[in-house]
């Protein structure tokens, strides 16, 4: 039986990275796109990433996105695409509160309830890494059984350049 | 009212475990016939899924046979399932225990995790761990909530079934969906689409898995992109000068009220 592909969550910031083309991590996102594609990783993330994700850009553009855009940010997670979006149910609702409570008895300070809930998702869903690049995530590495980091890869694609604004 | 009944088994399922499990199954339908006094029904095999070894019958009357009566013996396999859940007795002759206590006796030796038996109106799961000491083991607690699986929709029949299963996009397992009588048309067209059957939906209480969607209320067909065109996005909202980076967005948008 072949190995099971290695289950990474995104965290909202990863496909918002993508989408804005951020120039130093298009590359290592390209990379793990190209692995998600070859069915050697599979891709996560929260169905609450898209809402986030919309939020922001409501907030930045004013609500002006034109359909070919918003097609382009549904092509990230429609059926076919690499990122599988994880719907919200009461068992990640049980999760994400007990991660709360044990971000205060960690002496963490308080955890957010939305990244509670990208926590918990990527704790029921049995990752084998969390990737954000939101730095104070981090402190919860490896406190549920897989490391907190930013994306990255070894076989990171060189020579992508993102497309000019 | 319903016609079918389902067993389940999950894990790594051996072609032996399967066989004795549906032999069992096949008698323990007839057992709970004649406990009921149900007669002229043909059981037909209706839908085998392999990915958890999914067996659906369906109960076909002959001679005459209501289909109330069909639905009795339904509904006491559904009641097989659940005391055996609870592990209480089984409210149903020595001949019903017996064969019941077959199915879940494929548990014991072998790489079978669970026993699923599943009605339309609901289902009971039988846990490996459960078994040895059933009595004391209290059941894992049902996780059952309004919402929604997105998966591809592979099984359909054809006799106004109420019946359908979705392979659900994440772990690529079947689910069986059970329509609200007289909701069947709402199937038109949806075999092999990518769709969102909303309705009660009810999830292995570990993994969070789907097993069933029970009183679908609407099945969304949902548009498929190529494999390569996420690479659209790239770049599709470009920073501008002195805009933040997306983590400190995200985090301002966490962190407010």
């Amino acid at each position: 039986m072949p190995d099971e592909p290695r289950r990474v969550y995104w965290d909202a910031n990863v496909p918002l990275s993508y989408l804005n083309g951020v120039p130093d991590r298009v590359p290592i996102l390209d990379e793990l796109f190209r692995q998600a594609r070859a069915g050697e990783i599979e891709l996560v993330t929260s169905a609450i990433s898209r809402v986030e994700i919309a939020f922001i850009q409501s907030e930045r553009d004013a609500g002006t996105l034109d359909q070919e855009t918003e097609d382009a940010i549904d092509a990230l997670w429609s059926p076919g695409a690499p990122i599988k979006t994880v719907q919200f149910y009461d068992l990640i609702g049980d999760k994400a509160r007990a991660l709360m409570r044990q971000g205060i008895s960690q002496g963490w300070g308080k955890l957010k309830p939305m990244d509670a809930i990208h926590l918990a998702t990527a704790q029921q869903m049995a990752v084998t890494e969390f990737h954000t690049y939101d730095g104070q995530l981090h402190a919860w590495t490896n406190a549920l059984g897989f490391p907190v980091t930013e994306p990255q890869t070894a076989q990171t694609v060189l020579g992508v350049e993102p497309p000019r604004s | 009212m319903s016609d079918t009944i389902t067993l389940a088994l999950h894990g790594e399922v051996a072609l032996s475990d399967f066989s004795t499990a549906v032999s069992h199954l096949s008698r323990l339908v007839a057992a709970l016939a004649a406990d009921e006094k149900v007669e002229g029904v043909v059981w037909q095999i209706d839908d085998l899924e392999y990915s958890s070894a999914i067996t659906t019958v369906r109960g076909v009357p002959e001679n005459g046979t209501k289909p109330e009566e069909i639905d009795r013996v339904v509904r006491a396999y559904l009641e097989v399932g659940q005391a055996l859940e609870q592990g209480n007795t089984i409210p149903y002759s020595p001949t019903v225990r017996k064969e019941a206590n077959g199915i879940t006796a494929v548990l014991r030796e072998s790489a079978i995790e669970a026993v699923r038996f599943e009605t339309a109106e609901s289902d009971a799961t039988i846990r490996k761990q459960a078994i040895p000491t059933a009595a004391a083991t209290a059941p894992a607690e049902r996780e059952e909530a309004y919402g929604a699986v997105t998966g591809r929709v592979q099984t359909l029949t054809s006799r106004n079934a109420l019946r359908f299963i979705l392979y659900d996009h994440i772990h690529d397992r079947a689910v069986s969906c059970y329509l609200v009588e007289g909701r069947e048309s709402m199937m038109r067209q949806m075999w092999d689409r990518v769709a969102t059957v909303e309705g009660w939906v009810s999830r292995d209480p570990v993994t969070g898995r789907p097993l069933t969607v029970r009183k679908v209320s609407s099945v969304t067909a949902l548009a498929e992109v190529e494999p390569q065109d996420y690479m659209k996005a790239r770049g599709a909202l470009p920073l501008k000068e002195g805009d933040p980076l997306p983590e400190v967005l995200t985090r301002r948008l966490r962190d407010a009220g």
